[in-house]
């Protein structure tokens, strides 16, 4: 009960951004949900499912693309426009997932890289049809109005983009808690255990993989509304690496853990590169120290704390154990 | 059909250099299962280091060395770091290695700036002769040759030599190799630097070619990626046929489609690894 | 007319070869229903092979496998388990971050039949919850029920093994060396685990402990480089010299594992 009163007052206090109305905030918060969304939805493929991918901005950006084309090329109405976007990059995942989740492991990280730079590579050489470098500009967004509430409204857009952002995650949390969502993590740590006990591995992984995506591609249509704009650049290796560091920061198989550590990723970034151009150098930074010094992610963090106060709880707590755990 | 040879010849100068740099990233793989994200940056490393040896010194052969050894001395670095840190977890290995690839990227262009730069090649080879048909650079021709060179000389070591006997072994079974008194972690750290010395000699050789600029690293690395998964994981051979494959497959998409140039590099890569998930002449991985 | 019964699981003339080696060497088997069958044999004599063949992990080089009657010889391992067949791995093979609860539950899910939803939770899966709960309880365990299974000791978790196998409610049971690794008390407790287990079930056992084998099993083949060298009652078996000699002399007890 404590939980879901502490999410629900997460929410509201999430709702009352607009209220200051500093546009500036609204606008960078809307574009945090939408890549802790992007980071969340990942962890089902990495963290749950133990498939570490470098090409899941693939279907971010193909997502993008289709809602872009959607409504420049052929004029569908926006709402239309999402569903095909959707659709679209669901689709290509579908037919994608079955034959790419034979490999494990390094192959498998190789294939979805090499598939994110085919997709990035078709779009950006196909200048005629997918605007090339350009991308494609003059998306616009939906019409849905309460009073003077719109989503041409940066407040409008946010509020919305809060309310989708929050039920993707309710979904992708009842389906981690679900039995699906507790094989996946079987899949993950005993495949051999898995098989004998009758599942389909390879359906399994092929699941998590294509959910995974359509969350990737819900986000990437938002992102897509918001930018008005959509580009290579959301379907660039560099933007799968950095969801899948926001995975790996928060705590790769929390959920949570990788939604706060996204849409963290983004804020530092947008100001990071207000300030410097050295934004290339602490991410790195940042990886090898994820790697160092936080391995489980954010996530890990209530354990250890907990760990830790009951080291120095306990009446024989020696102060060297202490120091080492630091 | 000059066209044609044309092509060839530069998707076998493009392989000759992919295959410097992707044979140190599978055996090193293959030996230590530590995917070496960093491996591009070592390669732009040591071509930077050469370019700027070749400015003080103006003498090409000197600019290899340092190239080489400077390269070598980074990675032996590297080794020493990842060996501390790294468990053989994957992704961790990946962010761990991404992340120096990163700093170091970014510490290239901190310390050489990001104008593009090119690398002369040695007088005597920057003429250009008359083969099959068409004028070509005589250095690029060298390249080639240097690729077969090495390529014949590597393999020999790998399967002939004593060195290359006890690399084997230690890729093959580990504990046993230990067990009968090698060295292993002499082994690791050899293996990494030569590895990494091969990547900088592949950036200071291909300086004349590709040139150097910031971004390559990444743009190369995916490349031996590519090749490395390809020819097979641990594979010197393999990665000597997937080198000199992807190469043309690069020029060759380049050249007759321009539009799809990526498209048809990776479709055949993505095709291989799904059919062939061992690569050409690899061998199963043992997880 | 007369109906023939079919052995629960046959195996008729496998052949496997790894390499240049001969893992097993035309090697038939029939294990009837309810059975108690005992396979052993020297290290390398390729039990843990012919397991793998039964379950699918392996397609022989010739041969064949019969679940029921039915040709199993190529089918994949999680169909096979659907034909009602588990097992238990040497190297423990459980979900290491998951509790107890959680690790049987996997197969419960599958037994009620929940494992396909997407929506509910599955820790309030009641039905599925209550069947892990029971078996845990049967096999002692219960206690550890939300202990994750890195936390626990070894032989704790070699009986988590064998629950994990039970839930998914199958026919036949494969146990490949359930006393390995166990201290003299562990071992006499997964004996009578195993003793306790239903009638109709048909359990085949890899073991190295020959007193355990003796004690457990009707039927016993005896496996050496990849062949079968007897095949018989426990009891013949036991007094068979070729098997004695194998054996270097006698009976003792193997103690250790591998």
């Amino acid at each position: 009960m404590k939980r879901e009163v502490a999410l629900v007052l997460l929410l509201l206090s999430f709702a009352a951004v607009p209220l200051t109305g500093n546009e500036y905030w609204t606008g960078l918060l809307t574009q945090a949900l939408i890549l802790g969304g992007f980071s969340m939805g990942l962890d089902i493929l990495v963290g749950y499912t133990g498939m570490p991918s470098l090409g899941h901005a693939t279907f971010f950006g193909l997502a993008g693309y289709g809602t872009a084309l959607a409504i420049t090329r052929w004029g569908i109405d926006p709402w239309a426009a999402a569903g095909i976007g959707v659709l679209f990059s669901s689709l290509v995942a579908l037919a994608f997932a079955p034959l790419a989740v034979r490999l494990r492991g390094v192959p498998f990280l190789t294939v979805t890289l090499a598939f994110g730079q085919l997709t990035w590579g078709l779009v950006t050489r196909w200048g005629s049809f997918t605007g090339g470098e350009n991308g494609i500009p003059g998306i616009t967004r939906p019409s849905l109005s309460v009073g003077s509430w719109g989503l041409q409204r940066p407040d409008g857009f946010y509020l919305f983009t809060l309310a989708v952002v929050a039920v993707l995650a309710f979904l992708i949390n009842r389906f981690a808690l679900s039995p699906m969502g507790l094989s996946l993590r079987g899949v993950r740590d005993s495949d051999r255990r898995m098989l004998v006990l009758g599942y389909s591995v390879h359906a399994r992984r092929t699941m998590a993989f294509v959910v995974a995506a359509v969350a990737a591609a819900l986000c990437g249509t938002l992102s897509a509304f918001f930018n008005g704009y959509i580009g290579p650049g959301s379907l660039d290796w560099r933007f799968s690496a950095q969801a899948l560091l926001g995975v790996v920061i928060g705590g790769a198989g929390s959920l949570w853990g990788p939604f706060v550590a996204g849409a963290g990723l983004h804020v530092l970034k947008t100001y990071i590169c207000g300030e410097t151009e050295r934004w290339a150098l602490i991410l790195g930074v940042l990886y090898v120290i994820a790697v160092v010094v936080l391995p489980g992610g954010l996530a890990s963090l209530p354990e250890r704390a907990r760990k830790l106060k009951e080291v120095l709880r306990s009446p024989t707590g020696h102060d060297a154990s202490v120091h080492k755990r630091l | 059909m000059r066209f044609l040879i044309f092509q060839v010849l530069n998707g076998l100068t493009t392989g000759a250099l992919l295959f410097f740099l992707a044979s140190g990233l599978t055996v090193v793989f293959g030996l230590m299962r530590i995917l070496n994200l960093a491996h591009g940056a070592l390669f732009l490393f040591g071509g930077y280091i050469g370019w700027s040896v070749q400015k003080i010194t103006g003498n090409f052969l000197i600019a290899v060395v340092a190239g080489t050894i400077g390269a070598g001395l980074l990675g032996f670095i590297l080794q020493q770091v990842f060996t501390r840190i790294l468990l053989g977890r994957a992704f961790n290995q990946v962010l761990l290695t991404l992340g120096v690839a990163f700093i170091l990227n970014n510490s290239i262009l901190a310390i050489w700036g990001g104008v593009p730069r090119r690398i002369d090649p040695p007088t005597v080879l920057g003429h250009s002769v008359s083969l099959l048909g068409v004028t070509y650079p005589t250095y690029r021709l060298f390249l080639i040759g240097l690729a077969l060179f090495a390529g014949l000389a590597l393999l020999l070591l790998w399967e002939r030599s004593r060195a290359g006997a006890v690399v084997r072994a230690c890729v093959d079974d580990r504990p046993m190799a230990a067990a009968m008194g090698i060295r292993v972690d002499l082994v690791f750290v050899a293996v990494f630097t030569v590895g990494a010395a091969l990547s900088g000699l592949a950036g200071v050789l291909g300086g004349p070619v590709l040139g150097l600029s910031i971004g390559l690293d990444f743009d190369v690395l995916l490349l031996a990626v590519v090749v490395m998964m390809v020819g097979g994981i641990g594979s010197v051979g393999g990665a000597f046929v997937a080198s000199m494959l992807v190469g043309l497959l690069d020029t060759f998409g380049k050249a007759y489609f321009p539009e799809l140039s990526y498209f048809t590099l990776f479709a055949p890569v993505v095709l291989i690894l799904l059919v062939r998930p061992t690569g050409l002449l690899g061998r199963a991985i043992v997880e | 007319m007369s109906r023939v019964s079919l052995p629960t699981l046959e195996v008729r003339g496998v052949r496997v070869c790894f390499g240049g080696v001969i893992a097993l060497r035309d090697v038939s088997l029939k294990v009837e229903g309810g059975m108690r069958y005992g396979i052993i044999g020297p290290n390398g004599a390729g039990k843990t092979t012919l397991f793998n063949v039964v379950t699918g992990f392996i397609f022989p080089d010739r041969g064949q496998v019969f679940i029921n009657g039915t040709d199993v010889t190529r089918l994949a391992p999680h169909r096979r388990a659907r034909l009602g067949l588990a097992r238990t791995f040497q190297i423990t093979t459980l979900f290491l971050d998951l509790t107890a609860l959680e690790n049987v539950m996997m197969g419960a899910m599958v037994t009620v039949g929940h494992h396909r939803s997407m929506w509910r939770s599955a820790h309030l899966d009641r039905d599925a919850r209550a069947l892990a709960e029971a078996l845990l309880c049967e096999l002692g365990i219960g206690h550890l029920a939300y202990v994750p299974v890195r936390e626990m000791a070894y032989g704790q978790q070699r009986q988590l093994e064998i629950a994990v196998a039970l839930s998914t409610n199958p026919r036949i049971l494969l146990l490949d060396e359930p006393t390995a690794g166990l201290s003299a008390v562990e071992t006499r407790a997964v004996c009578q685990l195993i003793r306790g287990l239903r009638k109709d079930l048909t359990v085949v056992i890899i073991e190295h402990d020959l007193d355990v084998i003796f004690d457990l099993a009707d039927h016993v083949t005896v496996l050496h480089n990849g062949s079968c060298i007897a095949d018989g009652p426990a009891d013949t078996v036991r007094e068979d010299p070729v098997v004695k000699e194998v054996y270097l002399g006698g009976w003792r007890r193997s103690g250790a594992s591998n």
